[in-house]
C-alpha cells in the first residue's frame, strides 16, 4: 500500500521536490489590494504553470460581504487586470474558478472562525484539501494577533507534530521597531510554532536576489576578493520613481527608514555581507544572515546624525510629467517631517569587512526605479602609466543589478586602441534578462510555493527581524533627540538631497549614478 | 517576445572548405560594436553556454527561428549542417551571422552566432570531422537532429558519439517501431552522450498529472489494482501505431512492473495490449486508440483513462483534453465520489520549449532508459 507521495512508483524521475501538497490557503483581507494585484495573480500564475498540487484550494475571509460568487467575479477581473498571463480557455477558468471559496467574517468573531473551520472540513472533505492549511495575512499589522489567536481558540492550527500542518504568512510591517518587533514576534509565539511562521520580505523572492546568492557562492573567483583587503567600499541603492500613491496615512507614520530600509535593503546587505552558508537549508542560510545583521556596528546617539541623512521630496519632475511634493500628497500631514528618502553609512566589525563603509540610500521620487549593489574595488596598488594615460581610469566597480534590466556589470580598465598607450574604463555588461530570455516569476509566485513546500528559506526568521530592527530603532531614537522643523527637501525627480552628495563626499568619494 | 529592432550582420567566408581561421576572423568582425545595433560602450558580454550543432534537411528556415529563440534561453554556437538532398559531393561556401534581438524596453541585445554550412547527405561521414574544430572550448556539445534520424548509418552513430548529448524526436520518425531503433542506438552510445527524445520531454506533462492522480490519498491503493488502461491519441499518417501512445503505456509498464503478454491491433484504430502485474495475479487490458481531432494535436496524447477495483472498491482516474483542448482535465472518483477535480492549462508543446527544456544539464534519465526497453518488448510483442 502506497501511504506517501514520496511512494508513488509514477514519481520517479519526475521533480517532486517543487510539488507541493494538496492544501488549501486561507487570506484574510481578501478583499483587499494585496490580494487582487499580487496575490491571486500569482496563485493564477502558479496554477498556469502546473505547481499548485490537486487539490489546492482557496478561501477568502474579509469582512466585506460577498458570496463566494460575487469572490470569484473579484478573482477574475483581478487576474484580468494584473496576472503575468492570462488564461484564455474557458475550461481552466470553469475550474480554478471552482476552487475558490469565501467566507465572509469579523477577524475578532469567535463564531466566524467556527465557520470558517467547518468550510476548511468541507473542502478537506469534498475536495481533497487534506487538512493542510496556509493562513495568509494580507490584513493590516493591526490584525495580526487578533487573526493567530482566534485562528488558534478555534482550533485551527495544527500542533507542529501533527502529519497535516498550518502556516502563517505574515506581510511587513513586522513592528515599527525593536520593542514591538519582539512584542508581535513573542504574541504570535503563543499561537504558532516559529517553524510555522512564514515572514515575508518579497525582495528575497525575486529572481535576481537569489541570483546574488548564485553569483557569491556558485563561483570560486569571487569569495577571496570579498573582503576589506580588495574591496573599498559598498554602496546599496533602492530608489523608486513612484510618490506614496495611495499610502500617505501608513507612510507617514512609518517613512522611508521603516519602510524600505529595515526591510529591503538590510536584507540586501545581509545577502552581500553573509558568510559563505554551510548548505542551502533554510536555517544555515539565515544563520548566516543574522551574524551578518548582529556585526552591525552600533550608531551611538550623538553619531546619528553624522552617519544618517534624512529628506523628504518637494515638486518636481518625474518621466516627464509634474508631480506635487511630499507635503501636498493625500493623507500627509502638512508639516510633516517623515523622511522619504534615508542615506546611511554602516559599518560591519567582522574579520571579512573591518573598517569598509556600507553606504545605503533609498528614496521615493527619485530619476528611476532601479535597485542595485555596488562593490567598488580598491584601486592598484601601483600604476605603471603615466598621468595622462591614466586620466580616464576608474576603480573596479562590480555592480549587481536587481531590477530592472537585472545583471551583472564589471568596470575594468581597458587600452584605447591606437598607437599611444591611453587607458579607459569599459563596462562588461552581462545581463540576465538579455542573456537568458525567459520571464522570471513573480516574487510572490516564488514565495507562496515555497511556503506551501515548507521552504521557509526565503522568509525571515524572527531573529533576523529582530536583528534589523536593533540598529534601525537606535537612528530612530538619535532622529527624535533631535527633532527637526524641516528636513533637507529635494526636487522630486532629483537623486536625494544635497546634504546626501557631501555626505559620501566627506569621505572622498560619490554616490554612483546607477 | 514583442516587437524587437534586430541587428544582424552575415558575411560569407572567403577561402577554401571551412577555412576555421577566416570563419573566427568573420565572426570576432560581425561582433565588433559597430555591426550590432547596441551602444558601443555596453555591448553585452557574449553568453555562451553550450554549442549546439543541428543537422537539418529541408527545414532550415523552422530551424533557425527555433534556434534563434532558443539562445535567448540557452546562449550558444549554433553550427547549423544544411543537408541539402538534391546536392552530393562538396559542402558550400560557409557562412557566419551574428544577430542581435532587442525588446522594446532593453537597452541591452541578446546576440548568438551562427555557422552555417550547406552540405549534402553524401557528406555524413565527413560530418565528424567537420564539427570538432568548430565548437566552441570546453563548453558541452549537443547534437540536435530534427528530422528522421538514419538509425543504419554507421556515420551517424559515429556522430552522435563525438558529442555530449543527442537530441531527437521519436515523433519525427516513420511510426511507434522505430523506438526500438532508438533504443538500439541508446545501447551503443558511449556513456557519456545522452540521449534525449524530444516525445518524451512532450509527455513528461502527462506523466506529472497522471502522478498527481495518485499523490492523492483517497485513490493511491487503485495504483496496485489497475484492471484497466487506455491511452488516446490524435492520429498519424498511415493508421500507424502513434509513438506517444506507446511510450507513455511503456512509462506506466514501468513504474508499475507490468509485463506485457500480447499485443495486437484490434481495429484500424485500436491496439489492444495485455499485461501481467509485478506479481502475476492481475491482468491488465491496455487500449490504445486514436481519434480524429484538430491537426495540431494528431499524434498527441488526448486522454488517459484508468480504472481498478479491489473488493467493494472502485477507482475511476483521468486525464482528458478538454474544451479547446489547451486545458487537460483531471479527475478522479473513487467508489463513485468525486475525489479530485482539477485542471491544469497545457496548450501543445512549442518545439522550442520542448528543446529549451531538454537543453537544461539533467543526470542520466534511468526512467526513460527503462520506459525505451518496455516499448522494444511490447514492439516485439506486436511483431510476435
Amino acid at each position: 500500500m502506497i501511504s506517501s507521495i514520496a511512494e508513488n512508483p509514477l514519481r520517479e524521475g519526475l521533480s517532486l521536490e517543487r510539488l507541493p501538497e494538496p492544501c488549501a490557503m486561507v487570506i484574510f483581507g481578501a478583499s483587499g489590494d494585496l490580494t487582487s494585484r499580487k496575490l491571486l495573480p500569482a496563485l493564477t500564475d502558479l496554477a498556469l504553470e502546473g505547481l499548485l498540487p490537486p487539490g489546492f484550494n482557496v478561501v477568502g475571509y474579509a469582512r466585506r460581504p460577498m458570496t463566494s460568487e460575487d469572490f470569484r467575479a473579484q478573482v477574475r477581473e483581478s487576474i484580468e487586470r494584473f496576472a503575468r498571463r492570462k488564461p484564455s480557455e474557458p475550461a481552466f477558468w470553469d475550474t480554478f474558478l471552482q476552487n475558490l471559496h469565501y467566507v465572509p467574517g469579523n477577524f475578532s468573531d469567535p463564531d466566524d472562525y467556527q465557520r470558517l473551520g467547518a468550510e476548511l472540513e468541507r473542502l478537506d472533505r469534498e475536495r481533497g484539501t487534506h487538512g493542510n492549511r496556509v493562513f495568509y495575512l494580507a490584513t493590516p499589522p493591526i490584525h495580526y494577533e487578533e487573526i493567530a489567536c482566534q485562528l488558534s481558540q478555534a482550533e485551527l492550527v495544527r500542533d507542529i507534530h501533527d502529519e497535516r500542518w498550518s502556516r502563517l504568512i505574515v506581510e511587513k510591517p513586522f513592528g515599527r521597531d525593536l520593542p514591538s518587533a519582539r512584542e508581535l514576534n513573542e504574541r504570535l509565539l503563543n499561537y504558532f510554532e516559529e517553524e510555522q511562521i512564514y515572514r515575508i520580505d518579497h525582495y528575497l523572492g525575486k529572481e535576481t536576489v537569489q541570483n546574488v546568492l548564485a553569483f557569491r557562492f556558485g563561483n570560486g573567483i569571487f569569495e577571496p576578493i570579498w573582503n576589506r583587503t580588495y574591496i573599498d567600499h559598498v554602496q546599496i541603492t533602492v530608489a523608486e520613481s513612484i510618490g506614496i500613491e495611495n499610502r500617505g496615512g501608513y507612510y507617514d507614520q512609518a517613512g522611508a527608514l521603516r519602510d524600505m530600509v529595515q526591510n529591503h535593503l538590510f536584507q540586501l546587505l545581509s545577502v552581500i555581507a553573509m558568510e559563505p552558508p554551510i548548505s542551502f537549508l533554510a536555517d544555515a542560510v539565515r544563520d548566516e544572515k543574522v551574524k551578518a545583521l548582529h556585526a552591525l556596528r552600533p550608531i551611538p546617539m550623538d553619531k546619528v546624525h553624522e552617519l544618517t541623512v534624512r529628506g523628504q521630496y518637494g515638486p518636481g519632475w518625474v518621466m516627464g510629467q509634474p508631480v506635487s511634493g511630499y507635503r501636498e500628497e493625500p493623507r500627509v500631514e502638512p508639516s510633516s517631517v517623515t523622511e522619504t528618502y534615508v542615506a546611511l553609512k554602516l559599518f560591519i566589525d567582522n574579520w571579512r569587512w573591518a573598517g569598509v563603509p556600507f553606504y545605503l540610500r533609498t528614496g521615493k521620487r527619485m530619476p528611476r526605479r532601479v535597485s542595485e549593489i555596488a562593490i567598488q574595488f580598491k584601486e592598484a596598488p601601483h600604476l605603471p602609466f603615466t598621468a595622462a594615460a591614466t586620466r580616464s581610469m576608474e576603480p573596479n566597480v562590480l555592480a549587481l543589478r536587481i531590477q530592472p534590466d537585472e545583471g551583472i556589470t564589471l568596470k575594468i580598465t581597458a587600452k584605447v586602441p591606437g598607437p599611444r598607450l591611453r587607458l579607459r574604463s569599459v563596462n562588461m555588461g552581462f545581463l540576465y534578462g538579455t542573456s537568458f530570455l525567459v520571464e522570471s516569476p513573480d516574487a510572490y509566485e516564488r514565495l507562496l510555493l515555497d511556503c506551501m513546500l515548507g521552504d521557509s528559506t526565503l522568509f525571515t526568521r524572527r531573529d533576523e527581524t529582530e536583528a534589523a530592527w536593533g540598529p534601525i530603532t537606535r537612528i530612530l531614537e538619535g532622529w527624535s533627540e533631535l527633532p527637526v522643523q524641516a528636513l533637507p527637501s529635494y526636487d522630486a525627480g532629483t537623486w536625494g538631497p544635497r546634504e546626501a552628495d557631501e555626505f559620501v563626499a566627506r569621505d572622498g568619494r560619490h554616490w554612483r549614478r546607477p | 517576445m514583442d516587437s524587437m529592432a534586430s541587428g544582424s550582420q552575415t558575411g560569407p567566408v572567403p577561402g577554401a572548405f571551412i577555412d576555421l581561421e577566416a570563419l573566427e576572423a568573420e565572426l570576432a568582425r560581425l561582433w565588433r560594436p559597430e555591426h550590432l545595433s547596441t551602444d558601443a560602450m555596453s555591448m553585452p558580454a557574449r553568453a555562451v553556454v553550450l554549442n549546439l550543432v543541428v543537422v537539418t534537411a529541408g527545414d532550415t528556415e523552422r530551424v533557425r527561428q527555433i534556434t534563434e529563440r532558443i539562445s535567448m534561453l540557452h546562449p550558444s554556437r549554433v553550427i547549423c549542417f544544411d543537408m541539402d538532398p538534391s546536392k552530393d559531393g562538396e559542402a558550400g561556401v560557409p557562412s557566419v551571422s551574428v544577430s542581435c534581438d532587442r525588446g522594446p524596453h532593453d537597452p541591452q541585445a541578446p546576440c548568438i552566432e551562427r555557422i552555417t554550412i550547406p552540405t549534402s547527405p553524401a557528406m555524413l561521414p565527413q560530418l565528424t570531422a567537420m564539427i570538432q574544430p568548430l565548437l566552441l572550448p570546453e563548453m558541452p556539445a549537443v547534437l540536435w537532429w530534427p528530422g528522421p534520424v538514419p538509425f543504419d548509418d554507421p556515420s551517424f552513430t559515429k556522430i552522435a558519439a563525438s558529442v555530449d548529448c543527442l537530441i531527437l524526436d521519436s515523433q519525427e520518425q516513420a511510426h511507434a517501431g522505430q523506438i526500438a531503433d532508438v533504443a538500439r542506438l541508446r545501447d551503443t552510445l558511449p556513456s557519456r552522450t545522452a540521449l534525449i527524445d524530444l516525445n518524451w520531454e512532450r509527455i513528461k506533462p502527462w506523466r506529472e498529472l497522471t502522478a498527481q492522480l495518485f499523490d492523492i490519498q483517497h485513490s493511491q491503493w487503485a495504483l496496485e489494482h489497475v484492471q484497466e488502461f487506455e491511452v488516446e491519441t490524435g492520429p498519424i499518417p498511415n493508421g500507424r501505431l502513434p509513438q506517444q501512445a506507446l511510450l507513455f503505456m511503456s512509462w506506466m509498464a514501468f513504474c508499475l512492473s507490468w509485463e506485457i503478454t500480447s499485443a495486437r491491433k484490434a481495429r484500424p484504430d485500436t491496439w489492444v495490449l495485455t499485461a501481467d502485474s509485478a506479481d502475476a495475479e492481475r491482468a491488465i487490458l491496455v487500449r490504445l486508440r486514436t481519434r480524429p481531432c484538430p491537426s495540431i494535436y494528431n499524434g498527441q496524447l488526448l486522454s488517459v483513462s484508468i480504472s481498478a477495483r479491489d473488493g467493494a472498491r472502485s477507482a475511476s482516474l483521468g486525464l482528458t483534453r478538454t474544451g479547446r483542448l489547451a486545458t487537460i482535465r483531471m479527475r478522479a472518483s473513487v467508489s463513485g465520489e468525486t475525489a479530485l477535480h482539477h485542471a491544469v492549462h497545457h496548450p501543445p508543446d512549442e518545439d522550442e520549449v520542448l528543446l529549451a527544456q531538454a537543453l537544461q544539464p539533467t543526470e542520466l534519465d534511468r526512467v526513460f532508459h527503462a520506459t525505451l526497453d518496455h516499448a522494444r518488448r511490447a514492439i516485439a510483442s506486436f511483431e510476435r
